[in-house]
C-alpha cells in the first residue's frame, strides 16, 4: 500500500497544430471540454491513473505543441515514452496526410515505442473529409491501430487511451518475461558450467 | 480573548454559513498537527435537527474576512462523537482535550487561562447536550456535503508563501484512505479474554489443568491474553534476566483454552517471573500483522524480578495492546508501585520496523497483573472476616492512587465481586495462616483503555490452590474495526482520481505576457531587449527556468539555453503565489556573433522573418512554456567573408538575404571580384583613413579596446554598408577598432596557419614565408601583406604614437589569427613586422 500506483507510463500525443491533442487530453484527465480554442506554445502533461485487471497505472501524458517551428525542439520529449497517440482531424485532410511525417518523427527519436492512430473531430459528418475505410487502410498498411474519437462528443476517447495502456503494459510484461527467461537460461548455464567443474574435479 | 474580539470573530465565522445554519458556539484552540500547533477556531454549527463541529485554520487574528478562514475539519455530531480530556497529560498538556468523530481523531489544547477555561466548559457543555440530542432519525447530514471540498486550488498561505512544502501525492493518497475509512470499515465485535494468575514459582504440573480459568465462556474466545508472575523467580533467572518463554506453561495454556476451537500462540514474551503469551483463533490469524512485544525491568537492579511485559499488535485496522506487568510488593511500598508503573508506561516500546509506539499509542489497550497494591487498614481480620470488595475499597491503595490519576489514569475496571485474591495458604482457600500472617488484598486485577470494549465477566477462580494467589479472569467484546475489501475496492479507485485532481491541480503554474518576443530590426553591434513578464497566479510556489535544447546534429556542442548573443536576466528563479516577474531578454550581435547569425541564418532558408530562437520555459514540476524570439537581422559587412566583401558590387543593404548567400557560399570563387584593389574596400577605406589620420595618435591600437563599444562603430557600420559618399562618420581610434573587427568578424581567420604549422617553421622568417604563400589564399595574402606594411608604417611612429612591434603584435594576433594561444601567433606577426617584405608584397600584389 506504500506507493499508490503499480506502473508508471509516460505517453506522448502528437500531431498537427489543431487537430485536438489538448482536448483529447483535458477530456481524459478531466472529463471536461472547452469549445475555446488556446493553441499549446510549449509542453503540457496531466495525470491519470486508471486500474487494467486490478494493476494501478500512472499515466503521465504528455501534451506537446503542433506547430511546425516548434518540431526539433518537441523531438525532445520523446526520451523515456513508452506509448506515442499520434492525432488528425477527420475533418481536416492536410492533417492526416502529415501523420506519415509524424509517424516518421518517432521512428527517428525513439527506439520501440507503442503507437495508435487518432481521427479526432469525428462528430460531424457533413465535415468529414477522411474517410474511415482510408484512414483504416493506412493505419493497416502502418500496423497501427486506429481510432476515431471525438474529444467533444467524448466519444471513443477513455477507449482510445485504455487501449494505449494495456498496449504498454502488455508490452512491459512480455519484455519482464523475456527478461526472466533470458536470466534463467543464463543461470543454467553457470550451473552447468559449476557441474562440469565439479566433474572435472572429480575426474 | 477579550469579548469585543470574540464577538467579531463569531460574526466572521458566521458569515461563512448558509441560511438555517446557525452557529451556537466558538471556542479559540490550537490544533497538534505532528509537531506543529496551529491556530484554529472552532465553531458548533446546528442545522435544522443535526448538528456538527467545525475546525477552521485562521490565517488572520481575528479574523475580518471570509477568506481568513478556512475549514480544516467537519465533523458531524453523532453517535461516535466524543470529547475527550482524558488524554490531557501534566502542565501544558493539562489542557489538551480529543475529539472524535467517525474516523477522524483530532487533538487541541486550548489557552491556559481562566476566560478560556470557563468557555471551553460551556464549549464541552453544549457540545455534550448535542450529542445526547442525537438519534438516528434526526441525523439527516446532507448539509455538510456543501463543506466536504475537493478543490485543492484553494490557497494554503503556509505553503504558497513557502513556509512549508507542498503535500505530495503520496501523503495525500494515505490521508484520503484514512479520511474515507469509514466509508469501507466496520465494527466488528471479537471476544477477549484476558486471565492473570502469580503461581508463586509452581511449576505446571501435570495434573494441573487450566480449563478452569481459561474455558468459562460458551462461546470460544477471538483473543486470549495471559499473565503469568512469579514463574521462576531464582537467583540466576534473575541476573540473566531470563527472556526465554517457558514452553511447559505455554503448552498448558494451549490445553486450557476453550475446546471449540483451533487456537495458535500468536506469540509470548517472557521477563524473569513474568510471561505474557497470546493466543488467537487460528481463523483470524490471517488478520493480525505489526506483532512485536516489549519488556520492562523496574526496581533497584532493573533485572526484571518486577515490571512489566507487553504485546502489541494489529487485528485489521485496530492497534491492540496488551500488558502483563508485577509491581512492587509490601503494603507500605505503594509508591514505588506508582513508580513501577510509570516507568512501564514510559519505557515501554513497540518498534514493529516502521513506527516506534508507546502502550498508550493503541486504539485499545489491556493491563492485567500482580499488581500487588494493599488494603492499608489496621485490622486485617476485619477484612478476612467481610471479604467483600465493596466494604473496602475505599481502602484499597489501588482505587486510591487511581482516584488522585496517579495510576491507570482513563484506564477503567470491572465492577470486583471476587473475594481478595492474595493471600491463601497454597492448597487451599484459607487465609495465609504463616507467622506474617499478611492481610488480604486484591492485588491481581484486570484494566482496559480505549473506546468500543465491553466487559462481560471479571472474576476470580477459587479452585485452582496451587498458589498463595487466587488467578482472576476478565472477559470482554471489543468491537474491531474491520475493511469491507469490496467497498474498500471501490473507493480505493475514487480515491485514486481525486489523488489525480489533487496532483494535476498541484501543478505549479506560471502565465507569460507573450510566447513571441518580436525585436524587429536587428543590426550588428546594437542592444536590444525586450521584457518577457512573468506571473504566477497559482496557489503554490513556483520554481523556473530556462531549458538548455540538446541540438541533434551536433552532439558534441555544449547543450545550451539559447543562443550566445541572447543573455536571459533571469535563467532561473522562483515565483510566489501572487507575484510576478519581469524577465530581460537581450540581444546583442558582436564580432562573434554576426558570422554565427549570418549562417544560422542562411541555413534556416526560411528567410529572415523565422525565429531566430526559441526558449523553452521550464517550470519545476510542471509544463514547459516556449518563447520565440523573433528579429529581423540586417546583414552587414561585419560577418562576411573577406572574398564576399571584394565581389559585392553595391552596399550591403541593397542584398536580399538569398543573393549574399549564394555569394557567401561561392568558396569556388566563379563570382569576380567587384573590385580589382588588393583587399575589401572596407578594410582600403579605413587604412587610407588611418594613414592618412591616424599614424601620429598615441596607442590609436589600444590593448584594452578601449573603443570596442563605442557608439561610432554603429555610425561607421552604417556608412560602410550604405557606401556612403558623406564625410567618415569615425575618429582615428573607432577606424582603428573597426578594422580590427572586421577581421574578428569575418567567419574565417584571415591568416590560415595552424598553430601547429607556425611551432615547426619558427623562428625562421623564410621557412614563415613560404608557410604564407603556401598556406595562406591570394587574397588574404594581399589583405595580410597590406596590412602588413601598414603596420610597419604605424611602428615607424613609435616616437609620436607610442606604439612597438610587440604591441601591435600582442594586438592584432589574435584578431588575425585566432589560435588558442597567442604566443606562437605573436611571435609570427614580429618576425613579419621585423624583416623586409617589399619585394615579396610586390610579388605578390601582382599576382591575379
Amino acid at each position: 500500500m506504500a506507493r499508490d500506483y503499480d506502473h508508471l507510463f509516460k505517453l506522448l500525443i502528437i500531431g498537427d497544430s489543431g487537430v485536438g491533442k489538448s482536448s483529447l487530453l483535458i477530456r481524459f484527465s478531466d472529463n471536461t471540454f472547452s469549445g475555446s480554442y488556446i493553441t499549446t506554445i510549449g509542453v503540457d502533461f496531466k495525470i491519470r491513473t486508471v486500474v487494467i485487471g486490478g494493476e494501478r497505472v500512472k499515466l503521465q501524458i504528455w501534451d506537446t505543441a503542433g506547430q511546425e517551428r516548434f518540431r526539433t525542439i518537441t523531438n525532445t520529449y520523446y526520451r523515456g515514452t513508452h506509448g506515442v497517440i499520434v492525432v488528425y482531424d477527420v475533418t481536416n485532410g492536410e492533417s492526416f496526410a502529415n501523420v506519415k511525417r509524424w509517424l516518421q518523427e518517432i521512428d527517428s527519436n525513439c527506439e520501440v515505442v507503442n503507437k495508435v492512430l487518432v481521427g479526432n473531430k469525428n462528430d460531424d459528418p457533413q465535415r468529414k473529409v477522411v474517410l474511415t475505410e482510408d484512414a483504416q487502410r493506412f493505419a493497416n498498411q502502418m500496423g497501427i491501430q486506429l481510432f476515431e474519437t471525438s474529444a467533444k462528443d467524448n466519444l471513443n476517447v477513455e477507449e482510445m487511451f485504455l487501449a494505449i495502456t494495456e498496449k504498454v503494459l502488455r508490452h512491459k510484461k512480455q519484455t519482464q518475461r523475456q527478461q526472466i527467461e533470458q536470466e534463467s537460461e543464463g543461470r543454467i548455464k553457470v550451473n552447468n558450467s559449476r557441474d562440469q567443474k565439479k566433474k572435472k574435479k572429480c575426474c | 480573548m477579550s469579548d469585543n474580539i470574540k464577538h467579531a470573530t463569531f460574526l466572521t465565522v458566521e458569515k461563512k454559513f448558509r441560511q438555517g445554519e446557525v452557529v451556537v458556539a466558538i471556542l479559540e484552540a490550537y490544533q497538534i498537527v505532528g509537531a506543529e500547533h496551529q491556530n484554529r477556531i472552532l465553531a458548533v454549527v446546528k442545522s435544522g435537527s443535526s448538528s456538527a463541529l467545525f475546525s477552521f485554520d485562521c490565517y488572520n487574528y481575528p479574523p475580518i474576512n471570509l477568506s481568513d478562514l478556512h475549514i480544516t475539519s467537519v465533523l458531524p455530531i453523532n453517535e461516535t462523537f466524543l470529547i475527550d480530556n482524558s488524554t490531557a497529560g501534566y502542565g501544558v498538556s493539562s489542557h489538551q482535550f480529543q475529539i472524535m468523530s467517525g474516523n477522524e481523531n483530532l487533538t487541541y489544547y486550548y489557552y491556559p487561562d481562566e476566560e478560556t477555561l470557563r468557555s471551553k466548559e460551556v464549549f464541552e457543555k453544549i457540545l455534550k447536550r448535542l450529542i445526547q440530542e442525537y438519534t438516528e432519525e434526526n441525523g439527516d447530514f446532507s448539509w455538510l456535503q456543501a463543506y466536504k471540498s475537493s478543490d485543492f486550488t484553494e490557497i494554503d498561505y503556509n505553503i504558497a508563501s513557502n513556509k512549508f512544502p507542498p503535500k505530495n501525492r503520496e501523503s495525500k493518497f494515505r490521508e484520503e484512505l484514512e479520511r474515507r475509512k469509514p466509508e469501507y470499515t466496520m465494527y466488528e465485535p471479537y471476544k477477549v479474554y484476558c486471565a492473570t494468575w502469580n503461581v508463586n514459582l509452581n511449576q505446571p504440573v501435570e495434573d494441573l489443568s487450566l480449563r478452569e480459568l481459561l474455558f468459562t465462556t460458551n462461546d470460544a474466545p477471538d483473543i486470549y491474553c495471559i499473565g503469568l508472575q512469579e514463574i521462576d523467580m531464582s537467583a540466576e533467572t534473575i541476573i540473566k534476566s531470563e527472556t526465554r518463554p517457558d514452553y511447559n506453561w505455554i503448552a498448558k495454556i494451549l490445553e486450557g483454552a476453550h475446546p471449540s476451537d483451533i487456537y495458535e500462540e500468536l506469540v509470548t514474551v517472557r521477563l524473569v517471573g513474568m510471561m505474557l503469551t497470546i493466543l488467537v483463533k487460528k481463523s483470524i490469524r490471517s488478520s493480525i500483522s505489526k506483532i512485536c512485544t516489549s519488556m520492562v525491568g523496574t526496581g533497584t537492579l532493573k533485572f526484571g524480578n518486577k515490571g512489566g511485559v507487553g504485546a502489541s499488535f494489529q487485528l485489521n485496522e485496530t492497534c491492540l495492546c496488551f500488558v502483563n506487568s508485577h509491581l512492587a510488593a509490601h503494603v507500605q511500598e505503594f509508591e514505588r508501585r506508582n513508580e513501577d508503573h510509570d516507568e512501564i508506561l514510559r519505557r515501554m516500546q513497540f518498534n514493529d520496523g516502521f513506527k516506534s509506539r508507546n502502550i498508550l499509542e493503541h486504539d485499545q489497550i489491556f493491563w492485567i497483573g500482580d499488581l500487588n497494591y494493599r488494603i492499608t487498614i489496621a485490622d486485617d481480620d476485619q477484612i478476612k472476616m467481610f471479604c467483600s470488595y465493596d466494604k473496602w475499597f475505599y481502602f484499597d491503595q489501588l482505587h486510591i492512587e487511581k482516584q488522585k490519576k496517579r495510576v491507570f489514569r482513563d484506564f477503567q475496571e470491572g465492577k470486583i465481586t471476587f473475594k481478595a485474591t492474595y493471600k491463601y495458604d497454597p492448597g487451599t482457600d484459607e487465609w495465609d495462616s504463616s507467622e506474617k500472617s499478611r492481610a488480604p488484598a486484591w492485588c491481581d486485577r484486570i484494566f482496559w483503555k480505549g473506546s468500543r470494549i465491553e466487559q462481560l465477566a471479571y472474576n476470580s477462580i477459587m479452585q485452582l490452590r496451587m498458589s498463595d494467589h487466587k488467578p482472576v479472569y476478565g472477559v470482554f467484546i471489543s468491537y474491531i474495526l474491520t475493511r469491507d475489501e469490496q467497498k474498500f475496492k471501490k473507493i480505493h479507485e475514487e480515491v485514486l482520481k481525486t489523488v489525480d485532481k489533487f496532483e494535476n491541480d498541484n501543478q505549479p503554474q506560471l502565465v507569460v505576457a507573450e510566447t513571441d518576443l518580436d525585436f524587429g530590426i536587428i543590426q550588428y553591434h546594437e542592444h536590444y531587449s525586450r521584457e518577457l513578464l512573468v506571473a504566477n497566479n497559482c496557489h503554490l510556489p513556483a520554481h523556473f527556468k530556462f531549458l538548455p535544447k540538446s541540438s541533434d546534429n551536433q552532439r558534441n556542442e555544449r547543450e545550451k539555453v539559447c543562443e550566445d548573443w541572447i543573455k536571459i536576466s533571469h535563467p532561473k528563479g522562483e515565483l510566489l503565489t501572487g507575484n510576478s516577474l519581469s524577465i530581460r531578454i537581450d540581444i546583442f550581435i558582436d564580432e562573434i556573433a554576426a558570422p554565427e547569425i549570418m549562417k544560422k541564418l542562411c541555413d534556416a532558408k526560411t528567410g529572415v522573418k523565422g525565429p531566430l530562437d526559441i526558449l523553452v520555459l521550464h517550470i519545476e514540476n510542471g509544463r514547459d512554456i516556449f518563447i520565440t524570439i523573433f528579429g529581423e537581422y540586417q546583414p552587414s559587412v561585419f560577418g562576411l567573408r573577406l572574398d564576399t566583401l571584394m565581389k559585392l558590387n553595391k552596399p550591403v543593404l541593397e542584398y536580399s538575404l538569398k543573393e549574399l548567400n549564394e555569394i557567401e557560399c561561392d568558396v569556388n570563387n566563379l563570382i569576380p571580384f567587384y573590385n580589382s584593389a588588393k583587399g575589401p574596400r572596407e578594410i582600403y577605406l579605413m587604412i587610407d583613413y588611418l594613414y592618412r589620420n591616424g599614424l601620429n595618435i598615441p596607442h590609436l591600437f589600444h590593448v584594452l579596446r578601449k573603443h570596442r563599444l563605442s557608439p561610432r562603430i554603429c555610425a561607421i557600420r552604417d556608412w560602410l554598408d550604405t557606401w556612403s559618399v558623406e564625410p567618415f562618420p569615425g575618429t582615428p581610434q573607432t577606424a582603428a577598432e573597426v578594422l580590427l573587427k572586421i577581421f574578428e568578424s569575418s567567419p574565417e581567420p584571415l591568416v590560415t596557419i595552424t598553430e601547429r604549422e607556425l611551432s615547426i617553421y619558427l623562428p625562421n622568417f623564410e621557412r614563415c614565408r613560404e608557410l604564407v604563400q603556401n598556406k595562406i589564399p591570394l587574397l588574404n595574402r594581399k589583405i595580410f601583406l597590406y596590412l602588413i606594411m601598414f603596420l610597419k608604417e604605424i611602428q615607424r611612429n613609435y616616437m609620436t604614437n607610442g606604439m612597438d612591434d610587440r604591441s601591435i603584435a600582442k594586438i592584432f594576433a589574435p584578431a588575425l589569427c585566432r589560435h588558442k594561444q597567442d604566443q606562437l601567433s605573436q611571435r609570427f606577426l614580429l618576425l613579419f613586422l621585423s624583416n623586409d617584405i617589399k619585394e615579396f608584397a610586390k610579388i605578390e600584389f601582382d599576382k591575379n
